[in-house]
C-alpha cells in the first residue's frame, strides 16, 4: 500500500515582531537573519515562524546567540496569556527584547 | 511551584534539545493542568485579583518594590524574623514587558509571607533588576489565598493573603530605561 502524501516540511521565517497586550505576539515584514540580529542587537523583537517548532527554535537560538548568552523561557498560559509565544532572550539584558519562535498552539498574529 | 517546577524550567535551558524539548512538552501538560485547575478555583477568586492576573500578561515583567526584600536581606539566612512574616498590607509593583509598559501595583491584605527562596541572590543584587517568570494561586477552604511567584535567578516567594486590590500607574518612560544592573 502507497504511503498517503505528506505535506512537504516548510523552512522557517523570520519576521519582525512586536509583542502586544495581553502576551500575544504580531508579526510583520519577512527579514533575513542579518537584518534580524541587528534588529535584536537594538532590542526589537522578531519571531520565528513556520509548522516545525524544533527548527523554529533552533533557528531562534542561532540568531539570538549571534547577540549573547541566551535563555529559553516558554510562554504562561493561564489566562491573559494563552497567545502568547515561546521565546528566548539575553541571559544579562541590555539589549532587552525577544526572539519569539511558534509551536504547537502557540502562533504569532497578523501585524493589523 | 506545583506547576511551573524550576527544576523543569531549567531544563529548557539544556544544550541537549531532547531534554529542552522534552522539559517543553512536560510543563505544556503541567500548564493545561494549571489552566483547568485556575478554572476550577477562578470564581472564589478575589474579583480584583481575577480581573488583575486575566487582564494582564506578568510574564516578564519588572520588579520595582518591594524594597523591603533587598532591606531585609543581609541579616537573615533562611527564614524571616516573625515580625517580618506578617503584614496588614503588602505592595509590590512590577512594570509589565508588554505595551504600553504600565505599572501595577499589586495590593495584598492580610498577608503572611510564607517562602522567600533565593536570600542569597537578593543579597547581590543592588536593584529592582529581578523579572516575574511564572506564578500560581491557590484558594483553601477557609478563604485565604496561596499566590506563589517564582522570579527570575531562582527567587520565588510565597504569599497567603485574604483578599486583594490593585491599581494602575502609567510610566512616564520605561522603568528599564532608568534602571541598570
Amino acid at each position: 500500500m502507497s504511503q498517503p502524501p505528506t505535506e512537504p516540511e516548510t523552512r522557517p521565517t523570520i519576521h519582525e515582531a512586536e509583542p502586544v497586550s495581553g502576551g500575544g505576539v504580531a508579526y510583520g515584514a519577512e527579514i533575513d537573519e542579518a537584518k534580524a540580529v541587528a534588529r535584536r542587537k537594538n532590542g526589537e523583537d522578531i519571531v520565528i515562524r513556520g509548522k516545525n517548532r524544533d527548527a523554529n527554535h533552533a533557528l531562534a537560538e542561532t540568531i539570538e546567540k549571534q547577540v549573547g548568552p541566551s535563555k529559553r523561557h516558554r510562554p504562561h498560559k493561564e489566562t491573559a496569556g494563552r497567545a502568547a509565544l515561546p521565546h528566548l532572550q539575553q541571559k544579562s539584558p541590555p539589549p532587552y527584547g525577544h526572539t519569539f519562535f511558534e509551536a504547537p498552539n502557540h502562533l504569532a498574529r497578523r501585524k493589523k | 511551584m506545583r506547576y511551573y517546577k524550576p527544576e523543569l524550567l531549567a531544563k529548557l535551558q539544556s544544550d541537549d534539545a531532547g531534554i529542552a524539548n522534552q522539559a517543553d512538552d512536560e510543563l505544556e501538560a503541567l500548564s493545561e493542568q494549571y489552566v483547568q485547575y485556575f478554572e476550577e478555583i477562578k470564581c472564589r477568586l478575589p474579583e480584583q485579583f481575577l480581573k488583575c492576573m486575566t487582564k494582564h500578561y506578568f510574564h516578564d515583567a519588572r520588579i520595582l518594590n518591594p524594597f523591603w526584600l533587598w532591606e531585609l536581606a543581609p541579616p537573615f539566612e533562611n527564614e524571616l524574623p516573625k515580625e517580618f512574616q506578617e503584614f496588614p498590607v503588602l505592595v509590590i509593583a512590577v512594570e509589565l514587558d508588554t505595551p504600553p509598559n504600565d505599572v501595577l501595583h499589586l495590593d495584598y491584605r492580610s498577608v503572611r509571607v510564607t517562602k522567600v527562596k533565593g536570600w542569597e541572590t537578593l543579597r547581590v543584587l543592588k536593584g529592582p533588576c529581578l523579572e516575574w517568570l511564572h506564578d500560581e494561586i491557590e484558594a483553601f477552604a477557609d478563604g485565604r489565598f496561596v499566590h506563589s511567584i517564582l522570579l527570575s535567578e531562582e527567587v520565588e516567594i510565597q504569599l497567603e493573603f485574604s483578599d486583594f486590590a490593585f491599581s494602575r500607574v502609567k510610566p512616564l518612560k520605561k522603568t528599564s530605561a532608568l534602571v541598570k544592573k
